[in-house]
């Protein structure tokens, strides 16, 4: 994510403010929860959202617990829509875990 | 509550709700790169920046080769007259560099000799931040190659401006007000879906994309993080496009090096905007059994820049790029029990391109003056060579980009 261990990039260290958001790391970041959220053995096992009710409770369970719940309506809608598109629990959990992180309210946090 | 798309189309009427201008700019760029009509502009002359980190040792890569001291100081790793690629006044390039003899025969190839600055700093860490920043006293601000590109910004903001081909930013292209995109793979500058590039539509993209759009302007940070999603999508696609249409037109090396260098050369072929690449290429640091890996390196080196040149002449843009390489420091004229050299003073630059004034810039440091303990001293300040590129090349005044005025070298015409 352009910060390799041990190797700042001037003696100052990394930059800070704004620098952290590029093109570069955008995808850096969403890759990095593609690798993380969907890995070899299938989904991340996310027992608080997969266990959910209904796709609404899912999405509630993850905006909760990563964002405070701390999100705009339309948003929210739309990851909600997103994972009623998806039937099965384990990958609609995942699913919506990915937007959650990938949102630009959690980069900011 | 304002969205992006409002943002963008109300334009200029709502920068004062809270609104940035350089938020507005960042605006722009997403903008321009959706607009159908948007056409690239003349990208202008290239500069692609090449460091050879770990401190090269210029003695064995520009041998003066009929110096005694040179021979006396180095009984093990002076390279041998017959071997050596004799170039002009008694200095030779290092036997792995035919490309680059070949180079220079053709008129392609300038070196700047006794490149160095003043109290020499022999620390990696210490003298690359002093190249970087192009100032001894690190009290510039970012780095030299940050705010030339802060000056060569256009009101299109193309999102290659300065591209770098590694992990991170490397610090001498660093600014906050320019945006450098950093790739190994062009494969990775794109959002993937279970490991591969997303497709068009694809519905989790498309939802993640979305929310962005409606992430609100007027939020912390909100211009920035919309646009700059949407510059890194609609960048990713041109990457993709520039990729697709890229055909090299020479074998490139199968190093890291090599395939880095064949990206840079599809950006500048494929007309995204590019005015100053950046690469690496590490472990020059040989401080043991120098022979072999100097060997190795300087002929990566040269048959990476030798097809990077000639595929850039085949594609018809060899007259807009000019290559430079730099390494932090030197090395010690005499070797050390271990068949290597330890951390030195000046250093040679090469110059490569089409347009480069073929020779031998700066004075040659005189072997039998050597200052700290055995060190070259340096004949020409680094900021001479920074300040003939920025100027005579990229074409922005030097003066104030490097605190003070430097005497410029002849490698371009002025």
């Amino acid at each position: 994510m352009g910060q390799v261990l041990f190797e700042p990039p001037a003696v100052a260290g990394w930059p800070g403010g704004a620098s952290w958001l590029s093109s570069g790391t955008f995808f850096a970041r969403v890759n990095f929860l593609d690798a993380l959220l969907y890995n070899q053995r299938g989904p991340l096992a996310i027992p608080a959202a997969a266990g959910a009710a209904s796709p609404e409770d899912a999405v509630d369970a993850v905006l909760a617990r990563l964002v405070d719940a701390n999100i705009a309506a339309a948003s929210r809608d739309g990851i909600v829509a997103f994972a009623r598109s998806i039937s099965n629990p384990q990958n609609r959990a995942a699913s919506v875990a990915y937007l959650v992180l990938g949102s630009p309210e959690y980069q900011l946090i | 509550m304002i969205s992006r798309r409002d943002f963008v189309k109300g334009g200029v009427a709502l920068v004062s709700i809270g609104t940035t201008a350089h938020s507005l700019l960042k605006g722009a760029v997403a903008f321009a790169a959706q607009n159908p009509a948007y056409v690239a502009p003349d990208n202008g002359k290239i500069l692609v920046l090449v460091q050879m980190a770990g401190g090269n040792d210029g003695l064995n890569t520009l041998v003066p080769y009929l110096d005694p001291v040179y021979r006396s100081s180095r009984s093990v790793l002076a390279l041998p007259e017959d071997k050596v690629l004799p170039l002009a006044e008694g200095f030779a390039l290092h036997p792995a560099m035919s490309g680059f003899k070949g180079l220079w025969d053709s008129g392609k190839l300038a070196v700047v000799r006794g490149v160095g600055y003043p109290q020499q700093n022999y620390s990696h860490f210490k003298s690359m931040a002093i190249w970087q920043s192009g100032d001894p006293d690190l009290a510039l601000r970012d780095g030299w190659l940050g705010r030339t590109l802060e000056k060569l910004e256009t009101a299109q903001h193309d999102p290659f401006l300065g591209f770098n081909i590694g992990t991170g930013t490397p610090a001498e292209m660093y600014t906050e007000n320019v945006s450098i995109p950093s790739l190994q793979d062009q494969a990775d500058y794109a959002v993937k879906v279970g490991g591969k590039s997303a497709a068009d539509g694809e519905p989790r993209t498309a939802t993640l994309m979305k929310l962005y759009e409606q992430y609100p302007a007027s939020s912390p940070y909100g211009a920035l993080l919309e646009t700059t999603v949407q510059t890194a999508m609609s960048s990713s696609k041109s990457l993709a496009g520039a990729a697709s249409a890229y055909k090299p037109a020479v074998t490139y090396p199968a190093t890291s090096f090599g395939s880095g260098l064949s990206v840079l050369a599809e950006a500048i072929v494929g007309n995204l905007g590019m005015r100053v690449g950046h690469i690496t290429l590490g472990g020059f640091d040989t401080h043991n059994n120098q022979l072999a890996e100097q060997e190795d390196l300087l002929k990566s080196l040269d048959e990476g820049l030798t097809a990077f040149y000639q595929d850039l002449e085949a594609q018809g843009k060899a007259d807009d790029v000019l290559v430079l390489t730099w390494s932090e420091f030197g090395r010690r004229v005499g070797e050390n029990a271990n068949g290597g050299t330890d951390h030195g003073a000046a250093s040679v630059c090469f110059a490569l391109g089409k347009q480069v004034q073929k020779g031998l810039y700066g004075d040659p440091p005189d072997l039998s003056k050597l200052i700290d303990n055995g060190n070259t001293p340096f004949t020409t300040d680094f900021r001479s060579v920074y300040a003939t590129v920025i100027e005579r090349w990229l074409g922005t005044p030097a003066d104030v980009l490097l605190g003070q005025k430097w005497a410029q070298l002849g490698f371009i015409a002025a």
